[in-house]
């Protein structure tokens, strides 16, 4: 009897374990592993015989807005089980962000999933213009499946033509836009800023940077940073003012700082910088201190010159004209920021409510005006390490 | 069948407490209170801690002063049979209602990060079948239910909440304390939500074996859950920052989204927060429908609590599918905590504690005379 009811139950147990699947399976061959998307402003005249499917007979006609690129790697080359081009790109275009995502569903006889998406690139035109801009940031936060540490960049021109980019030895770009971006810690040409950054700091201070990524024929660049304010891109920031500007945020750890003295130009390798940003209202001015530690290895010296670099009171003027080269540079960024961009890049106004909530009370109706006439200091105070193993 | 199924120890009460308190409302806990007092969530969620644990305490002695008596026992003893009825009633249509909700909220989210193509009625059909099952099988059952899960759910909890602490910035929870007491005082009902559960105590008070430790245990109880809200608040609110923490439906989730474990082939973290929640939501789901099905036993003086079980279902499907969409909800369940669950969470428990104290007395004098 016992056994009896054990047998029954083992095949109940088979059975079940057997016969349940998925609900809404979809094999994995016929997903789109997205890695990166490209999005830009819609542009009539571009020409692109690929892009333009006529939507004729439709008597509803949808204004296009959007021109949206997808890229998704090739999974069976990656496997090394069948031949051809390492990536695969689709372009549309449309009304609406996700209007387009669908409809390239239905021309792709594959599912686009963005789970594993590494990057978005916008075009330029795409992020000067508010409406776009805010449109596109709520779709990327609404949506469940895109994650926070995704990489938002901006490029000068057209996004598609970064995507169009052929890499030679990075099949999968996102996988290749994430790498660049990982290594940003370390050299900072590129801003140490991800999804979830923006977004904070663009709720928060309503400004933001992004990180800018060039591309020639079978090149990229990451390098700069365009400037968000209010919703749109409003400038641009060089590689080394977003260097700078990634030490005066205490966002990297190293970085190559070139200084000149006695008409040597000098490299310094910067391996640890330790910012901090204070600000403290004085005789009726809001003052913005940064005060950073910095260590250094001298890098590179003249050939056979002997007598001076032995000194240390050599090393110290060194480690003074450092300091004060970067706090020059600290200094003009910071007011280049504030008088032309008007963005709280530095997020002042927060460090105010966090840090000083009484003086914030005072100023933070007219944020935007107190902001421009803040002062700036800076105290750099850079030593250098080590020598490398010459005199 | 065992002989005795319907007994339970204080241990296993206070891990059934922990599984009931913590439901869904701990997604977007992080959310209402930022939106309520700021940075100082956290202390909120400590003072709506400290003020739940006394109720558990008012409960507890109530359980100990009629020790295996049912939760229409006490009330009628204390109350008087007609309000004590209305108490019953209440308070199973209040389960009722709020596994409702439940219901639905657990549907929504699964449906919005999980399954994208299922049904959410399928979510829910097949979320309530299953808490039949375990329901029917009466007391020992949930609570070791509750004894299996609770302990494995405290430690993934605390690996998550690990993963969030590096890269958080914890200026965002700066500056501490500037909210006006009176606005902190006037925001304890927001936190109300999260410790709703707590009257399992007198739900399950004639199963308990040990009555002395109920009020220890349960207290201990509370200490967990106060504590992983904590942790959740903060951890949220420094990795996300106070404006977004706000504008997101819900931020113990997407907070995962932030996290990139270099090297190691796992993404998207929340899912597993996920899986994890959804045994919790499970666990008061149960705890909900059982008290639910055992008021209803009191009522219609029954035997056993499972005839009830399964006509309970079809009201809380039905419940679950009146509210459009999520604005409306949260608008309902709101309504719902603080017009509703306040009488069951507050008001009874103090009333009875008070009544049961003053009888006492009476009680003790009448001996000694």
């Amino acid at each position: 009897m016992h056994r009896k009811k054990l047998k029954i139950f083992l095949w109940i147990l088979v059975g079940v374990s057997i016969l349940t699947g998925c609900w809404d399976k979809v094999e994995i061959e016929d997903r789109a592993f997205i890695a990166l998307i490209g999005v830009d402003k819609f542009q009539a005249a571009s020409g692109d015989k690929q892009a333009v499917f006529s939507s004729e007979g439709d008597g509803f006609n949808q204004e296009n807005r959007y021109t949206v690129s997808y890229a998704y790697p090739n999974t069976g080359m990656i496997a090394q089980k069948i031949e051809g081009e390492p990536k695969f790109i689709f372009v549309s275009t449309g009304e609406d962000l996700f209007n387009i995502r669908e409809s390239t569903n239905t021309r792709l006889g594959k599912e686009l999933f963005l789970r594993h998406m590494k990057a978005i690139v916008i075009g330029e035109e795409l992020a000067k213009d508010e409406q776009l801009f805010r449109e596109l940031m709520d779709r990327i936060d609404r949506s469940p499946e895109i994650g926070r540490k995704l990489h938002l960049m901006v490029t000068p021109g057209l996004a598609k033509d970064v995507l169009d980019t052929s890499t030679k030895d990075e099949g999968v770009l996102g996988l290749y836009i994430r790498d660049l971006m990982q290594r940003a810690g370390r050299r900072a040409r590129i801003p140490d800023a991800d999804f979830g950054y923006i977004l904070r700091s663009l709720h928060e201070s309503q400004t933001a940077i992004i990180p800018r990524v060039i591309s020639s024929k079978n090149e990229f660049k990451a390098a700069g940073s365009g400037v968000i304010r209010d919703f749109r891109l409003v400038g641009w920031l060089g590689e080394i003012e977003t260097e700078v500007l990634m030490f005066m945020m205490d966002r990297i750890k190293a970085s190559t700082v070139d200084v000149e003295m006695d008409n040597l130009i000098l490299p310094l390798y910067v391996t640890e910088s330790k910012a901090k940003m204070k600000a403290f209202e004085k005789d009726g001015e809001i003052i913005v201190r940064f005060d950073l530690k910095m260590e250094a290895d001298l890098k590179r010296h003249l050939f056979q010159r002997l007598g001076e670099t032995d000194e240390s009171a050599y090393y110290e003027r060194l480690q003074k004209e450092a300091s004060k080269m970067l706090e020059h540079q600290i200094v003009a960024l910071y007011k280049k920021i504030q008088k032309k961009f008007g963005a709280d890049l530095l997020q002042v106004g927060e460090y105010l409510r966090k840090h000083e909530p009484d003086l914030w009370e005072k100023v933070k109706n007219d944020w935007d005006n107190v902001y421009r006439t803040t002062k700036v200091e800076a105290d750099v105070d850079l030593k250098i390490r080590r020598l490398g193993v010459t005199m | 069948m065992e002989k005795n199924n319907d007994r339970i120890t204080s241990f296993q009460l206070m891990m059934m407490l922990v599984g009931t308190i913590i439901g869904v409302g701990v997604l977007s806990l992080p959310r209402e209170s930022a939106k309520a007092v700021g940075p100082d969530g956290w202390i909120l969620a400590i003072i709506g801690g400290i003020l739940t644990l006394i109720l558990a305490v008012l409960m507890s002695q109530v359980v100990q002063r009629f020790p295996q008596k049912t939760f229409q026992e006490i009330v009628n003893s204390l109350v008087g049979k007609v309000i004590g009825t209305i108490l019953v009633f209440g308070f199973a249509v209040y389960h009722i209602i709020f596994s409702a909700l439940q219901c639905r909220i657990f549907g929504e989210i699964l449906k919005e990060y999980l399954l994208l193509y299922t049904p959410v009625e399928v979510l829910i059909i097949v979320m309530l079948l299953t808490t039949a099952y375990a329901v029917r099988s009466g007391a020992k059952t949930i609570v070791r239910l509750a004894q299996i899960i609770i302990p494995v759910m405290i430690l993934l909890s605390i690996i998550l909440v690990v993963t969030l602490m590096p890269g958080a910035d914890y200026t965002n929870l700066m500056p501490v304390l500037r909210t006006p007491p009176l606005k902190l005082l006037q925001s304890i009902p927001v936190i109300l939500f999260s410790f709703l559960g707590v009257e399992m105590i007198l739900v399950l008070s004639p199963f308990i074996t040990d009555v002395q430790n109920v009020p220890k245990r349960a207290s201990l109880s509370i200490g967990i859950v106060t504590l992983i809200y904590v942790l959740m608040i903060v951890a949220t609110t420094a990795r996300l920052g106070i404006v977004e923490t706000t504008h997101i439906i819900w931020p113990g989730l997407e907070v995962f989204k932030t996290v990139d474990v270099p090297d190691i082939f796992i993404e998207n973290i929340e899912i597993y927060a996920l899986g994890g929640w959804v045994y919790q939501v499970f666990l008061t789901l149960v705890a909900n429908v059982f008290a639910a099905s055992l008021m209803l036993q009191y009522l219609f003086r029954a035997k056993s609590h499972k005839p009830f079980v399964l006509p309970i279902l079809p009201v809380v499907y039905f419940v679950a599918l009146i509210p459009d969409n999520l604005a409306e909800i949260n608008e309902l369940l709101n309504l719902l905590t603080q017009r509703f669950g306040i009488v069951y969470f507050a008001i009874v428990p103090v009333v009875l504690w008070g009544i049961s104290l003053f009888k006492k007395q009476k009680g003790s004098g009448k001996s000694a005379s």
